[in-house]
């Protein structure tokens, strides 16, 4: 099976963000995710399932469980994935500008 | 016996009911039921805020607790005078629908089914059973939406919540058998005892989408794992790009010669051409890297 390719959408974006910004002692778990980015359950869970997949996060259970509600999953970057997304983003920003700096792209330069 | 009021502060135990969509349910032994419902009426029912959590007590019967609602009931009682214990009695209607709609629906579907299953192909049967086990949830549905006239707000939204949340588990499947806890914390809220509503049951609408987005996600792992076959194999990928365009070339050799093939040469080249940048596409698509050849990677070393 291949590694699952990441195509940086604004919602792994927004997701990886609150992932990189969560404190260790307090990982960031789905409901936070949701709440932070504003993105719905339905958007936010396959968000992660993608990125678990590709191993850019890594997930642990609530311990000890609480004996008064369900543990929580709690999801953290990787260092593949921290890696991965430096990487991705660094790329994204170059492409960008090599774009940008294509003559005649920019309305400023056309005027 | 020890009696526990769900709503005395100085319970830790939980209130959300979906944390106990099982126990809510929990019958005690007939036996004990006599116990349970004295331990009931000494408590001071009327003073409890059961408005939002559906459990009004936690009662410790024989080492096991036993959750239970507590209700008054203005028209003609059915079992007892006053108060009502946990097994919760039922309505005629619901047991007509429970006895009579459920099972009448549940044969008429199954055989609907069966006769689909003989003169229909496989995906049609699917599509039909699927319909068919959709029917069974309106049907109760339906039940519960009549009946929620007689229910506050909050009743029905817990119970949408609830069935969506286990509806989308089951999608899920077994391999993520984890997110069924995960949900039920999600929505157990920050506090891990919000009170369910309906802006809960529309988040777990989402968890039915999220499932049926990671079955459709396996699916399309599935379906592309032949074609990852070939595209991680150097030799695969070749006798793909190779193997029509000789074929190409063969036919046009038998039918009009060197020439034709010499003539022909442009359109050989674009069917090469074609597949060679199908290869090179799905490769960067699905993020495959073939291995490198012997050679170069001796060289390397």
């Amino acid at each position: 099976m291949s590694a699952t390719k990441i195509r940086l959408t604004a919602v792994i974006m927004d997701v990886l963000d609150v992932l990189t910004n969560s404190p260790p002692d307090s990982p960031a778990w789905g409901l936070r995710l949701c709440e932070v980015t504003g993105y719905g359950t339905g958007t936010v869970y396959p968000a992660l399932d993608r990125l678990m997949k590709a191993g850019w996060i890594a997930d642990h259970w609530e311990d000890p469980p609480p004996a008064d509600r369900p543990p929580r999953r709690f999801y953290e970057l990787t260092s593949a994935g921290r890696a991965a997304y430096g990487e991705a983003v660094a790329a994204r920003a170059a492409r960008r500008a090599a774009w940008a700096s294509w003559p005649g792209l920019h309305a400023g330069e056309t005027a | 016996m020890k009696t526990v009021l769900a709503s005395d502060p100085g319970d830790e135990r939980p209130r959300c009911p979906i944390l106990f969509d099982r126990a809510i349910y929990s019958r005690p032994d007939d036996d004990h039921l006599e116990d349970l419902a004295t331990a009931v009426e000494s408590l001071k029912v009327d003073k409890l805020d059961h408005a939002d959590s559906g459990v009004d007590f936690v009662v410790e019967l024989n080492g096991q607790l036993v959750l239970g609602q507590v209700k008054r009931y203005s028209g003609k009682p059915r079992r007892r005078q006053g108060i009502h214990v946990s097994p919760r009695p039922r309505s005629r209607r619901t047991r007509f629908s429970r006895l009579v709609l459920v099972p009448l629906f549940s044969v008429t579907a199954g055989m609907t089914v069966g006769i689909w299953w003989l003169h229909n192909p496989f995906w049609l049967t699917a599509v039909s059973t699927a319909s068919a086990v959709l029917g069974q949830f309106q049907v109760r549905i339906a039940i519960r939406a009549a009946k929620s006239a007689e229910r506050p707000a909050s009743q029905l939204a817990r119970l949408s919540a609830c069935g969506l949340t286990a509806l989308a588990a089951l999608l899920a499947g077994r391999r993520r058998l984890a997110v069924r806890d995960e949900w039920r914390a999600h929505l157990a809220g920050e506090s891990g005892h919000d009170p369910v509503t309906w802006r809960k049951a529309g988040e777990a609408l989402g968890f039915v989408s999220s499932a049926i987005q990671y079955r459709l996600a396996d699916a399309a792992e599935a379906a592309w794992a032949p074609f990852d076959a070939i595209l991680k194999s150097r030799k695969l990928s070749n006798l793909v790009v190779f193997g029509p365009t000789a074929m190409a070339a063969l036919v046009i050799l038998r039918h009009e010669g060197t020439v034709g093939v010499l003539k022909s040469a442009e359109s050989i080249s674009a069917i090469g051409g074609l597949l060679y940048g199908l290869i090179r596409a799905g490769r960067w698509w699905r993020n495959v890297k073939p291995p490198e050849p012997k050679a170069r990677r001796a060289e390397e070393q």
